[in-house]
């Protein structure tokens, strides 16, 4: 070790008097380091009893911190806190003023200096507001200025971090769409599956009908979808022609003109909402022969079971009241 | 001051006019039609299944018509199971399920409240139960398997598959069974 080191070490050291071995070791053959501890130690011990000058500061301090009011605000609003007021006693001041006065002035002391206790939140506030108010105000501005800058880049910083597309995980385990068509024609089939006799049979192939009709109107608006369109007036003529019409003829008497007039009806509208979708310029040119097909394949079903209408009442003209109007 | 709601009326009701006799489906995008391109032979043979179910008097024949549906969809789930796609094989799933318990064992099981045990008749009907149950336990192995890549879609879809087996197991009544177990070991 350097005599340097050793001094240096001696200096911050609470007991240079007591040093640890390996100053001893050195003490022990450096002569110089040896008469330096020696005067430390001796300055060390005479210091207490250096005198210190007479002073007025400790009594005035005091008394100028006695007159002071309480606290604006808190005192009145905060009266039953115990805490708001701590006790300071004339010890604790007496430390804090050793140097200033060694006459004892604790007769001086009031028994209680009122003080903010730790103050709660709301007092947190208004001393952050109140500390801010005192700021100057062009100070102000540039700190309030600061601090939304820093939020703004805070947030572009996340943007820019989380990347411009990447979607959640909840997006992308987000579940396709079911087909409706496909569970609407298995509601169909469990009816069918289901049901005890004829009406329920034909009631459930014109609502299987009026599901691929209308698919294919939807359908018919999308060039795109040019191939799926005979394959499902296809499978309209199935139900329709080669099925609704067989088992219509399996109605009982009782309520069968009233079935097939409401059947027809909607055989009708299908047919004149294909024929009509088929006319207009808003749908590509490969739709419309499918549309066209569609009518022919519905009016020929409501003819049919509008001849069945007519060999149900005997082969009696029809009345208007219970065949409908005529188609154009 | 009534006047005011005149117009807004009059414009409403012949909007809703307008649009009364417009189609109603779903709006058709590019995914939805490939779905239903998807879809096509599977949705023919549903069709071709409702054809021939409207024309079935007889319970078995329907019950039959409806296995012949379940296959096909049992088909489509296996594929699904392949390309690891369990939400087709979810969807599917659940269809097979009702087609099952309503179409294959609802028919099954109130024929079998009229069919006299140990007869011809009664024999088709626990002929068709067990192709069902057959094809069930087929389709079972294959989402087990699959069920690895795709633990909560594929489990779903099982579960679905296995509820259909419980549906299938309660379909000849405990006493026609009996009686059919006489006849067998006779």
């Amino acid at each position: 070790m350097k005599c340097r080191e050793i001094k240096y070490f001696l200096l911050g050291s609470e007991s240079p008097d007591q040093p640890p071995a390996g100053v001893q070791a050195h003490l022990a053959v450096c002569k110089d380091c040896q008469e330096w501890q020696s005067r430390l130690v001796q300055i060390e011990m005479n210091l207490p009893f250096l005198p210190v000058p007479q002073t007025a500061a400790r009594s005035t301090l005091l008394k100028r911190i006695a007159a002071l009011p309480p606290v604006a605000g808190i005192a009145e609003r905060e009266p039953k806190s115990a805490g708001a007021r701590v006790e300071m006693t004339s010890s604790v001041l007496t430390k804090s003023t050793r140097v200033a006065d060694k006459s004892s002035a604790a007769e001086e002391l009031p028994a209680t200096i009122p003080m903010a206790a730790a103050p709660r939140s709301p007092s947190r506030v208004r001393a952050v507001l109140a500390t801010l108010r005192s700021v100057e105000p062009g100070l102000r501005r540039f700190a309030g200025g600061s601090v939304a800058a820093a939020i703004l880049l805070a947030v572009l910083g996340w943007l820019v971090l989380r990347g411009p597309h990447q979607p959640t995980q909840m997006q992308t385990r987000a579940r396709p769409d079911p087909d409706p068509l496909l569970a609407s024609i298995l509601q169909r089939d469990l009816r069918l599956a289901e049901a005890e006799n004829a009406k329920e049979r034909v009631l459930a192939l014109a609502d299987l009908a009026e599901d691929l009709s209308g698919e294919v109107q939807g359908l018919a608006q999308k060039a795109e979808a040019k191939a799926l369109l005979p394959a499902l007036v296809d499978n309209y003529r199935d139900v329709v022609a080669k099925c609704l019409v067989e088992v219509a003829k399996d109605l009982p008497e009782q309520g069968r003109n009233d079935i097939l007039n409401s059947i027809g009806e909607r055989l009708q509208i299908a047919g004149r909402l294909a024929g009509e979708l088929a006319q207009t310029n808003r749908i590509p040119e490969s739709s419309k022969k499918p549309l066209e097909e569609l009518r022919k394949i519905a009016w020929h079903a409501d003819d049919q079971l509008r001849a069945l209408r007519i060999e149900a009442l005997g082969n009696v003209p029809p009345t208007p009241l219970v065949v409908r109007e005529e188609r154009p | 001051m009534n006047r005011i709601w005149v117009l807004p009326l009059a414009v409403t009701a012949l909007a809703a006019l307008a649009l009364a006799d417009e189609p109603v489906s779903a709006p058709v995008t590019e995914g939805r039609i490939r779905q239903l391109e998807r879809n096509q032979s599977l949705l023919h043979k549903l069709v071709r299944g409702g054809v021939s179910l409207a024309k079935a008097d007889d319970r078995l024949q329907r019950a039959q018509y409806c296995n012949d549906m379940v296959n096909s969809l049992a088909d489509e789930i296996k594929q699904a199971a392949k390309d690891h796609d369990g939400d087709r094989a979810l969807e599917l799933g659940q269809h097979l399920h009702e087609l099952l318990e309503r179409g294959v064992a609802g028919n099954l099981s109130k024929e079998s409240r009229q069919v006299p045990g140990g007869s011809a008749r009664m024999k088709d009907l626990k002929k068709l139960q067990n192709q069902a149950t057959k094809t069930v336990r087929e389709l079972e192995t294959d989402l087990e398997n699959a069920a690895a890549d795709d633990p909560e879609n594929m489990q779903l879809a099982l579960e679905a598959v296995q509820h259909s087996q419980v549906a299938l197991a309660d379909v000849i009544p405990i006493k026609a069974r009996l009686h059919n177990d006489e006849g067998q070991a006779k």
